[in-house]
């Protein structure tokens, strides 16, 4: 089976989807790039990206976006994600044709424990786009690993048997 | 031995040494890279500085462990540079040598009277807490220092940051409270945090410049057993940490057990440490006021920062790349010093392209074959690490093995696990 991920250019024609992480630690890094993998098995091309190196005025040309968030503190956005999140807002892009799901990271150890996915769910909404599938989440202080989660996750989210 | 790829050597294993040799591998797929750490166990502040009652925060570790398994770093532990090999043999061995030391010695108050055994460093205590081998590696050093003891009923903490916070909420929790965690039960008993009453917290700063996260507050404030009380506040100096303050302590519904006090005093500055029968006076100035006030504890923590130990370091050398703590000082978190880890990794991908220097250097397999079995790699830090989660207590995650030569018995004759059978 070819996996193929972290490639900036699609060739084949395929359906192509763009996963962007934002991270503290690494951990939505490590499981972007899981989620790429498990999504590559359907024959979608993936791509993964950090937020701090993606142009936001990009997402207009998407079809399909997965977006991956980590928390920091009380729920903000963590320092590679919340850039991203205020171009977006001061753009105010036209998101209607774009589709995205969402996957945050967190630990509920902490109160506020994934409160960055949930604030750009409502941005992306409220610029138009259509979510596709429920807010995945993960808790570190719970036994599944990211990986576990975030990989099972999408497969749902894309039928992979 | 080819000239034809980068040879690195890192020197520690902590967050700023593994995150070094992520992006590395990312920037230079073919370089060898090879993180050398003193213990036979990987990790650093990971597993080391990190409260044990935090192992979501230690989950990064799975990241590095993929690193190790499947995307060739190698692993050298007990390995310790300038004792096992010299920090010359390193240089004349790797094209590119990477300090990721960290800093681990406690920053002393330096005011009249902090030579008295009962003021303890936060970072010792954690790293107690958190089964340091600390009595081993100073039993080596013929600095043998007292043996740990009952900290009693009032603490008094000098320093309000996250690890200040580390230290109220590992002393606070109860038993319930700590469940899941690898907290070293028997550390908890010679230290009977179970009988601590009150905790007096000493901070130099005004509480809305106070350097804990209030996410860490909160996890204080939540606990069972805390009652938090205040002081050196101006009723106008409203901030969430003084929302949060004012919460707990107008709202809060206690457990049926007498509450532990802790009491926040800001804006003091400690001045003299003295010894009053079995108790210790810790005086202390409010900043403005300057009015002085004597607190009467069992007990002193330091949480003041760490600082560099005077032996000769690597990180010291001119030719070698300092990352994390050993390049900025005690400051930052993980994620700071991830980004610092990725600046030293560009640095050192411009350095290689302007031929800054060459890749001539022999490498990983020079040491190997010199050193021998006395290298653990990490497929053996696997055993050690299984046999740790395999011994772990009712309650608890895991058991680490407190002794250095146990480590080496575990990871020399157990079983291997055949972690690699699948690699290329």
């Amino acid at each position: 089976m070819e996996i193929q991920c972290s490639t900036a250019t699609f060739d084949r024609g395929l359906p192509m989807l763009t996963i962007l992480f934002g991270t503290e630690s690494g951990n939505a890094e490590m499981a972007a790039e899981d989620m790429a993998e498990v999504i590559n098995l359907t024959g979608k091309q993936t791509r993964v990206m950090s937020m701090e190196d993606y142009d936001p005025q990009d997402l207009v040309r998407e079809e399909h976006v997965i977006i991956m968030t980590s928390t920091y503190g009380e729920g903000d956005l963590p320092l590679t994600s919340a850039p991203f999140y205020s171009k977006i807002e001061e753009l105010k892009l036209d998101l209607s044709g774009l589709k995205f799901s969402a996957f945050g990271l967190g630990d509920s150890t902490y109160e506020h424990f994934n409160g960055a996915i949930h604030t750009f769910v409502k941005l992306l909404k409220n610029l138009g786009a259509e979510q596709v599938g429920e807010t995945g989440t993960h808790d570190a202080s719970r036994l599944h690993t990211v990986s576990d989660i975030a990989s099972c996750w999408a497969s749902r989210l894309f039928m992979v048997a | 031995m080819n000239g034809k790829f980068l040879t690195v050597a890192i020197v520690g294993s902590g967050p700023a040494g593994c995150y070094t040799a992520q992006f590395l591998r990312k920037e230079l797929p073919n370089a060898e890279i090879t993180i050398f750490e003193k213990l036979p166990v990987p990790y650093g502040l990971i597993r080391y500085g990190i409260a044990p009652d935090h192992q979501g925060t230690k989950n990064i570790t799975a990241q590095f462990d993929r690193m190790f398994i499947r995307d060739g770093v190698n692993f050298a532990g007990n390995v310790n540079i300038g004792v096992s090999i010299t920090e010359q043999e390193l240089l004349d061995t790797f094209d590119v040598v990477v300090a990721a030391t960290g800093l681990y010695k406690d920053r002393l108050l330096k005011i009249p009277g902090d030579t008295q055994k009962q003021v303890i460093g936060a970072g010792k205590f954690l790293r107690t807490l958190n089964t340091y081998p600390e009595w081993d590696l100073e039993h080596a050093q013929q600095n043998i220092s007292a043996p740990h003891q009952p900290l009693g009923e009032h603490i008094a903490i000098v320093g309000n940051g996250n690890v200040a916070m580390d230290v109220i909420r590992l002393i606070t929790k109860n038993d319930s409270e700590l469940e899941s965690s690898d907290i070293n039960d028997n550390a908890l008993k010679t230290y009977s945090t179970h009988q601590v009453k009150q905790i007096d917290v000493i901070g130099r700063s005004s509480i809305s410049s106070a350097k804990f996260d209030i996410s860490m507050l909160r996890e204080i404030s939540k606990l069972s057993n805390v009652q938090f009380l205040v002081q050196g506040v101006d009723a106008d100096e409203k901030c969430p940490a003084y929302d949060l303050f004012e919460e707990n302590t107008k709202s809060r519904v206690h457990s049926s057990l007498t509450p532990i006090l802790v009491n926040f005093i800001f804006n003091a500055s400690p001045l003299s440490i003295s010894r009053v029968n079995e108790k210790l006076n810790l005086s202390i100035q409010h900043n403005q006021t300057e009015n002085i006030k004597d607190i009467q504890c069992d007990t002193i923590i330091t949480a003041i920062g760490f600082e560099r130990e005077n032996s000769s370091e690597i990180a010291t050398y001119s030719d070698v790349y300092p990352v994390g703590w050993a390049n900025r000082g005690p400051i930052g978190t993980v994620a700071e010093n991830r980004r610092d880890a990725k600046a030293v990794v560009m640095s050192i991908c411009s350095d290689l392209s302007t031929g800054k220097f060459s890749t001539e250097k022999p490498g990983f397999y020079k040491i190997k074959n010199k050193l021998g079995s006395d290298i653990v790699d990490f497929e053996q830090w696997k055993k050690i690490e299984r046999y740790e989660l395999l011994s772990a207590t009712a309650y608890r995650c895991r058991k680490k093995i407190m002794s250095i030569s146990k480590m080496l018995d575990v990871a020399r004759n157990q079983p291997n696990l055949n972690l690699f059978k699948h690699s290329a």
